[in-house]
């Protein structure tokens, strides 16, 4: 699904000393699964990610989706596929703070709005909220909630892709583990990346990509 | 590309500042509304008097030069004296032979005054000779509708709207005279404007006029003049329709300036607060335009519902401004207008669509919050890194 190619993102171009963020690599990854991309922080993972789903576009290289370069795409093309084709799930969950739990999955939501409520309310009963507390508003929910809700509008769309930056981070082990339980069972039919420095979270991983001052170190496949 | 981004969420979530946005626009709109109401309610009831009362009569404060003569011919005051009453009394028999002229008289004035919400209106009415008393009335085509007719000096019949106006009753003290001279008033007439009409009464401060008691097509002093041949100086003094059309014309301008400058102050004042409050509005909301951008919305649909919020607000403050000043412009007319005897109404379209065009106007200066706001929008991974 994606194939990257000589990769590489410079941040300071125009400094004497450049910071790679990324130092130029190759990476193939496979249509559906879980993907792992764990490092330590500055080891451009988050940045890796985001050169993926078109919020970046690197210095150098090429970003194949499905055999289109997307670093070379118009802006309302990248729109549509985050739209359409990706899911994001962000290190902060940033869940609209006065719309309820419900109504911040359905704002991503495409279709007529009975169907994308009925949908919404499906992904959230599926990641464990209860009915009563799909009108609760972001305040009046807990960090694991609040994240599953954030995983919820990633999903709505059934998206191909969904980019996941430290979905765990805020939460407690119970609640870390139930995420990606969530996630695992998500990456069956579809390709989830999960870009972490918590390598506990990715065991049962269909691959792990190790990052290292911006340069793969290990990949390995189970 | 269907798009969830609802201005209706955002309005129905925030309902206080929404509410306390939308009731800054209405009550803008009231308050410009309102003083527009009171201010022209003095310009309609003035329009009444100026128009009316030349129809009527014109008063006409001629000089000696005019009347061709000079103090300096004469050995004695009273000769002098003597020979401009001659003169005045030629004159007003010339004019009396105009048709379209039923009387013309040298006689004593008083002032009345009619109080508008905002200042006063005053306009002299004649004292005229008992004899004349009743031709008077029936010259302004007035009717006595209570009390009587003047019977002795220093007495006076009121208009009804005018009676209502200051609050007089019959049997009431007339003062206006600066020397303690009191009128009495006797009775109250039907007139065409407010107005009085009395009997003189010695030894007072009045000033004195020839009063010409003309028809509507003869409401010029200098045409009437110049039809028995005599060609006014700058020395002389008249009140007829070009002089109170002048002044009607100074009143609506110098009106219209004070609403327009009282628009543009509490325009300002709103445009202002409103503007502070949506910076402050959309720099709270900076995370979730960034969301919308990173989650694949366009700028233009982002964009776009910041406007339709926008017109909610502005919409609403629009509907429910119009709604409070007419009834307030409502309440204006039956509590302080009609028992003052005043002319006002209800509604007055150009002032409405001079309010709408200040919203609009509102409007195009919040592009400034907005624009400035969508410069500053990013995706997510800028806020993070």
């Amino acid at each position: 699904m994606f194939k990257i190619k000589n990769i590489s993102m410079i941040y300071d171009m125009n400094t004497d000393e450049k910071l790679y963020a990324l130092g130029g690599f190759d990476l193939d990854l496979p249509d559906k699964g879980l993907v792992g991309v764990i490092g330590p922080s500055g080891s451009g993972k988050s940045t890796l990610m985001y050169c993926m789903s078109t919020l970046k576009d690197p210095t150098e290289g090429s970003v194949e989706y499905n055999g289109k370069d997307i670093t070379k795409i118009s802006g309302s093309e990248r729109e549509h596929l985050r739209r359409r084709e990706f899911g994001f799930v962000f290190q902060k969950h940033y869940l609209v703070p006065y719309m309820s739990a419900v109504d911040n999955v359905m704002v991503a939501g495409l279709g007529k709005e009975s169907e994308v409520r009925a949908k919404a309310e499906e992904c959230l009963r599926k990641l464990g909220l209860k009915d009563r507390e799909f009108k609760k508003k972001p305040a009046k929910l807990s960090g694991g909630q609040c994240q599953r809700v954030a995983i919820a509008r990633a999903m709505i769309n059934d998206p191909k892709v969904v980019f996941a930056d430290e979905p765990t981070a805020s939460l407690d082990h119970v609640n870390a583990f139930n995420v990606m339980k969530i996630l695992r069972e998500y990456s069956k039919d579809r390709l989830v990346i999960v870009v972490t420095h918590d390598r506990s979270i990715l065991e049962g991983a269909d691959m792990t990509v190790e990052l290292w001052d911006g340069n793969i170190s290990k990949i390995t496949v189970a | 590309m269907s798009s969830r981004l609802s201005a209706l969420k955002f309005v129905a979530n925030n309902k206080k500042s929404v509410g306390t946005m939308l009731l800054a626009f209405a009550i803008s709109f009231m308050t410009i509304y309102l003083i527009y109401s009171i201010v022209i309610c003095t310009v309609i009831s003035d329009e009444v008097i100026t128009d009316r009362f030349p129809r009527y009569t014109t008063y006409l404060d001629i000089s000696d030069k005019t009347l061709g003569v000079d103090r300096n011919d004469y050995d004695s005051g009273d000769d002098y004296a003597q020979a401009l009453a001659e003169k005045r009394d030629k004159l007003c028999e010339d004019l009396k032979a105009i048709d379209g002229v039923d009387d013309a008289y040298y006689t004593q004035v008083l002032m009345t005054k009619y109080q508008a919400i905002l200042g006063m209106i005053g306009y002299e009415f004649p004292l005229v000779d008992l004899d004349k008393v009743e031709p008077y009335l029936e010259h302004l085509d007035a009717e006595l509708i209570e009390g009587r007719l003047p019977e002795g000096d220093g007495e006076i019949v009121v208009d009804d709207v005018l009676m209502k106006n200051q609050g007089y009753k019959i049997g009431d003290w007339y003062d206006e005279d600066a020397y303690g001279k009191t009128f009495t008033i006797v009775g109250v007439m039907d007139a065409p404007y407010p107005t009085c009409a009395g009997t003189p009464m010695g030894g007072t401060n009045s000033g004195w006029y020839i009063v010409i008691l003309n028809d509507s097509e003869h409401a010029y002093v200098e045409e009437l003049l110049g039809e028995v041949g005599i060609e006014l100086s700058p020395e002389d003094e008249y009140y007829d329709k070009s002089t109170y059309d002048d002044a009607m014309d100074e009143i609506s301008g110098i009106m219209d300036g004070v609403v327009l400058a009282i628009m543009a102050v509490v325009m300002i004042f709103t445009a202002l607060s409103v503007i502070i409050a949506y910076i402050s509005l959309m720099r709270n909301r900076i995370n979730e335009y960034c969301l919308y951008a990173s989650i694949g919305y366009s700028r233009s649909e982002v964009y776009g519902m910041m406007m339709r919020e926008m017109m909610i607000v502005i919409g609403g403050g629009l509907v429910l401004g119009a709604g409070l000043s007419l009834l307030g412009s409502y309440l204006l007319k039956t509590c302080a207008m009609e028992p003052l005897g005043l002319i006002g109404y209800i509604w007055y379209g150009k002032q409405f669509l001079r309010i709408v065009a200040a919203f609009v106007m509102i409007m195009g200066v919040l592009q400034i919050p907005v624009l400035i706001t969508m410069s500053r929008i990013k995706t997510i991974d800028a806020i993070e890194d």
